[in-house]
């Protein structure tokens, strides 16, 4: 039932603009599943996380602001994207100042975003982001023109201790062997593509290596063609796992 | 949901790709098989300078209300992109759709400023595009273009089919839907346009409907029309009421980071000031502005589509808005409660208050940034800036005491009739201003810091000042340094321009079209992104010159004759020149000219028509 406070606080559909001295009502916190496909897979998490605010606002979505000097709202990402990744299960929570429905704050936000990034879900979070353990991601290689390697090759490939990424962190460069941080693989070659489901470590204080890294790695090993102007490769994050590999919430 | 499969794979090897890719919030995106005229909008600068541009925001609006007509947006692409596009050969496209511009019916580059221009012939280049109008066939896309440069475009008027001289958000519309009506009747042929255009669309000037001769000396003789059904001379266009010109309600918000990332609520246009340096004072004349609930509504609205967290009121010079006090109250209302933060750049120190101050600072402290131009009273009265010292310390003195420690100051050498006793005034006047600062009650405990930030006069179009000669690098430099042995107290910071640039900058700005030799040579040569400092390469530019036969300081070093034909003779801004002839009399005179609230000094300006509220015989009259 759509409780009458709702309609007395914000109204759907309608313009959202707070008046002065209005009083702060509630805390609580809504998790958002989106999807970032397309075109949007070029924008970094950075400007993502800047660009949030904005969304937020012009969505009219009631955000709940800190209270100092420089107030500013409480969005919390789950796992940074890499440029060039699109993704299914982008996780975000945002913390709200009064009452609203879920499926209103859904429905609000995938209005004032393009068909490139929408709101799946909106629900209240069972589980903290720092339970979060894996993520599944699909690359798939399909530049007509490449013979690729068999799944046989990539996998040994990917398994071998000694393929070894470099990794640049704050706190200086490291390498990392794929093989420490692929829990699950299954690749699949055929004649028109090179299809590998990886299921890899990530999350906080975990070592991690992004799906990009190690398909440029794929990519140069086997000297797959490259067409500058053309599709030859596609990265999805499909779903994200807690440390017990259940599918997060 | 949908999963984008194919993209361009360049954008993995570039930074920022976010600057190619779109997918914004805002763009719009139509059924190439459902329009007439494709219009292919370019910025001849990178994407974060682009997207901030007020006119690309309102033109991509207006242009786009017509279902017949679908307007994309393109960006100069940054060095590193380009490189990618050669080595792969893949020529320039626009953002909305990807596809390259040779599909287009429009290639429309808005002029900001004169060193965009090799922005402007490289993207020709990248769009596979042959530079010279002339070169182009029946089915290439049309090059126009406008903006303020456009009032002098004879420099790259070979590359362009028509210029839009003065106000697009009309004239624009007129042009394409021409285009279309000629397309669907079938009568459409390239010079049958541009012929069309001229004979019937205020403020089209079509550069090869004249021809220019040239006397001996190297000046120009005549511009001539080829045709007898034009007009002679092209006149400038405005929209007369600001409050009903069209408004854009939804905009472009990009994700990355631009330079304006904000509202940008255009409150007037014009300046009432006529400080005779400026061409922006004179050529946007004349002044008409908004209502403060028409602004109002325009920035919620905007607030509403955006989300913006920050709202500009841009204007030439903002503190002279009537019903700023009105516009302000109304706008912080919703502001405050929303976050939003109010900013007022152009501030003028004689019209700068305390509650204007307290109004900014409620949201969110901004910088001070006051432009007295020269420092001596003689010479600021000598380019009509209409500021003493006694209202520079007032300004400052209201910041200091509401604890601000940093002031910025604007200033200009090389103005004619400098001396060096006025450059020595800068140094005094900044002095002064420290010395203010101490004796302010109520100063912060920091110590201050007063920048002066010098830039070098160029002599620009439709200016009192337009036939002076620019300063020589040589006197440039030494006054430059001059200026620095008079600065001794370490809280002046002191900032100069490179002259290099301005010498440039004046050579275009005066040009004519014997230049478009240089500038294609230019382009051949590989220059681009001339507005950034580290492109720049005036060695180069001078060798380019050199090679056309082209003496830089025929134009930027000569006085012009006061009977000489000027290249922008051709367009008529409204501004007579009678009337600049008097203010560069009245200039050497020492003489200033009250600003166009006080007094209508007869510019000739409000023969353009227009709602002109704030001028006293328009007042009369009604």
């Amino acid at each position: 039932m759509v409780s009458e406070i709702q309609e007395e606080t914000v109204k759907p559909g309608g313009p959202f603009l707070r008046q002065q001295g209005e009083p702060l009502e509630l805390f609580e916190t809504v998790r958002l599943r989106f999807f970032k496909v397309g075109h949007l897979q070029y924008i970094s998490h950075l400007d993502l996380q800047r660009s949030m605010m904005r969304i937020l606002v012009r969505a009219g979505i009631p955000v709940w602001y800190t209270q100092g000097f420089n107030p500013h709202a409480k969005v919390v990402f789950a796992l940074p994207l890499p440029i060039g990744v699109q993704s299914r299960c982008e996780y975000m929570d945002v913390r709200l100042d009064r009452k609203i429905e879920f499926e209103e704050v859904k429905r609000r936000l995938n209005a004032a975003l393009t068909d490139e990034m929408q709101v799946l879900e909106a629900y209240a979070p069972e589980m903290k982001f720092s339970d979060i353990g894996y993520a599944a991601y699909t690359i798939r290689f399909t530049c007509p023109q490449t013979a690729f390697p068999t799944a046989g090759e990539v996998e040994a490939c990917l398994r071998d201790p000694g393929t070894r990424i470099r990794k640049k962190t704050k706190s200086g460069e490291h390498d990392v062997a794929t093989a420490d941080v692929i829990e699950q693989m299954k690749i699949e070659s055929t004649e028109e593509e090179l299809r590998l489901d990886l299921l890899l470590s990530a999350g906080t204080n975990r070592e991690t290596l992004s799906p990009a890294q190690i398909a440029e790695e794929i990519e140069n090993r086997f000297s797959l063609y490259k067409d500058p102007a053309q599709e030859h490769l596609d990265i999805i994050r499909t779903s994200v796992l807690n440390l017990d590999g259940v599918p997060f919430r | 949901m949908e999963e984008k499969k194919e993209y361009a794979g360049i954008w993995k090897a570039v930074q920022k790709p976010g600057r190619y890719a779109g997918g914004e919030f805002g763009q719009i995106l139509k059924d190439p098989e459902s329009v007439v005229a494709r219009f292919a909008f370019c910025f001849p600068d990178s994407y974060e300078i682009g997207m901030s541009n007020l006119g690309v925001r309102l033109l991509y609006g207006v242009l786009n209300e017509d279902p017949k007509i679908w307007c994309e947006r393109v960006y100069a692409p940054w060095v590193d992109m380009q490189e990618q596009m050669e080595k792969h050969n893949l020529p320039l496209c626009a953002m909305e759709s990807g596809d390259p511009l040779t599909r287009f019916d429009f290639i429309g580059f808005t002029l900001q400023y004169e060193m965009c221009y090799t922005n402007v012939l490289n993207m020709l280049r990248l769009a596979h595009m042959p530079l010279y109008a002339k070169d182009r066939t029946e089915d290439m896309p049309l090059v126009i273009g406008g903006g303020p440069c456009s009032y002098n475009a004879e420099p790259i008027a070979d590359f362009f089919d028509l210029f839009n001289i003065g106000e697009g958000e009309e004239m624009l519309p007129e042009i394409v839907r021409l285009y279309v009506r000629m397309k669907e009747e079938g009568t459409y042929t390239r010079s049958g346009f541009l012929h069309e255009a001229a004979r019937t669309i205020p403020g089209v000037y079509v550069p090869s409907l004249f021809e220019v001769t040239y006397n001996d000396d190297g000046t120009i003789r005549a511009y001539t029309p080829v045709c007898d059904d034009i007009p002679r001379q092209v006149k400038k266009r405005i929209v007369a009421d600001m409050d009903t010109a069209y408004f854009p309600k939804k905009v472009v918000v990009p994700y990355i980071e631009t330079v304006q990332d904000r509202i940008m609520l255009e409150v007037y246009r014009g300046c009432i000031r006529g400080c005779r340096f400026c061409q922006a004072g004179m050529v946007y004349r004349p002044v008409r502005d908004k209502s403060p609930d028409t602004l109002n509504e325009q920035a919620i609205c905007l607030f509403e589509n955006t989300g913006y967290e920050e709202v500009s009121l841009t204007s030439l010079s903002i503190s002279d808005y009537p019903r700023l006090e009105e516009l302000t109250d109304k706008l912080l209302a919703w502001t405050v409660p929303n976050k939003v933060s109010l900013s007022l750049p152009s501030l003028r120190a004689d019209s700068f208050s305390k509650e204007l101050m307290d109004k900014v600072a409620s949201v969110r402290s901004s910088s001070l940034t006051f432009a007295p131009e020269a420092g001596t009273q003689r010479l600021r009265d000598v380019i009509n800036k209409n500021v003493t010292e006694e209202d520079i310390k007032h300004a400052t003195g209201i910041a200091f005491a509401a604890g601000k420690d940093t002031v910025k100051l604007y200033f200009m050498n090389g103005l004619p009739t400098e001396t060096y006793e006025d450059i020595r005034g800068i140094a005094e006047l900044a002095e002064h201003i420290v010395d203010h600062y101490y004796a302010t009650p109520g100063h912060s405990r920091r110590p201050v810091t007063v920048t002066v930030s010098v830039s070098c006069f160029i002599p620009k179009p439709f200016t009192p000042f337009q036939w002076e000669a620019q300063d020589t690098m040589e006197s440039l430099a030494e006054k430059q340094k001059y200026l620095a042995e008079c600065i001794t107290n370490r809280k002046i910071r002191y900032q100069h321009h490179d002259a290099k640039v301005s010498r440039i900058e004046a050579v275009l700005a005066r040009g004519d079209r014997r230049l478009s030799r240089a500038l294609a040579l230019a382009c051949e040569e590989g220059f681009r992104f001339d507005a950034w400092d580290e492109f720049f390469d005036y060695d180069k530019w001078l060798d380019v010159f050199a090679r056309c036969g082209i003496d830089p300081a025929f134009y930027a070093n000569r006085a012009f004759g006061l009977d000489e034909v000027l290249p922008w003779d051709i367009i008529d801004i409204g501004v007579k020149k009678e009337f600049l002839l008097r203010e560069r009399a009245k200039a050497y005179q020492g003489e200033t000219t009250p600003n166009c609230k006080e007094a209508c000094s007869g510019c000739g300006a409000n023969a353009l028509g227009g709602k002109l509220t704030w001028c006293p015989k328009y007042r009369k009259k009604q």
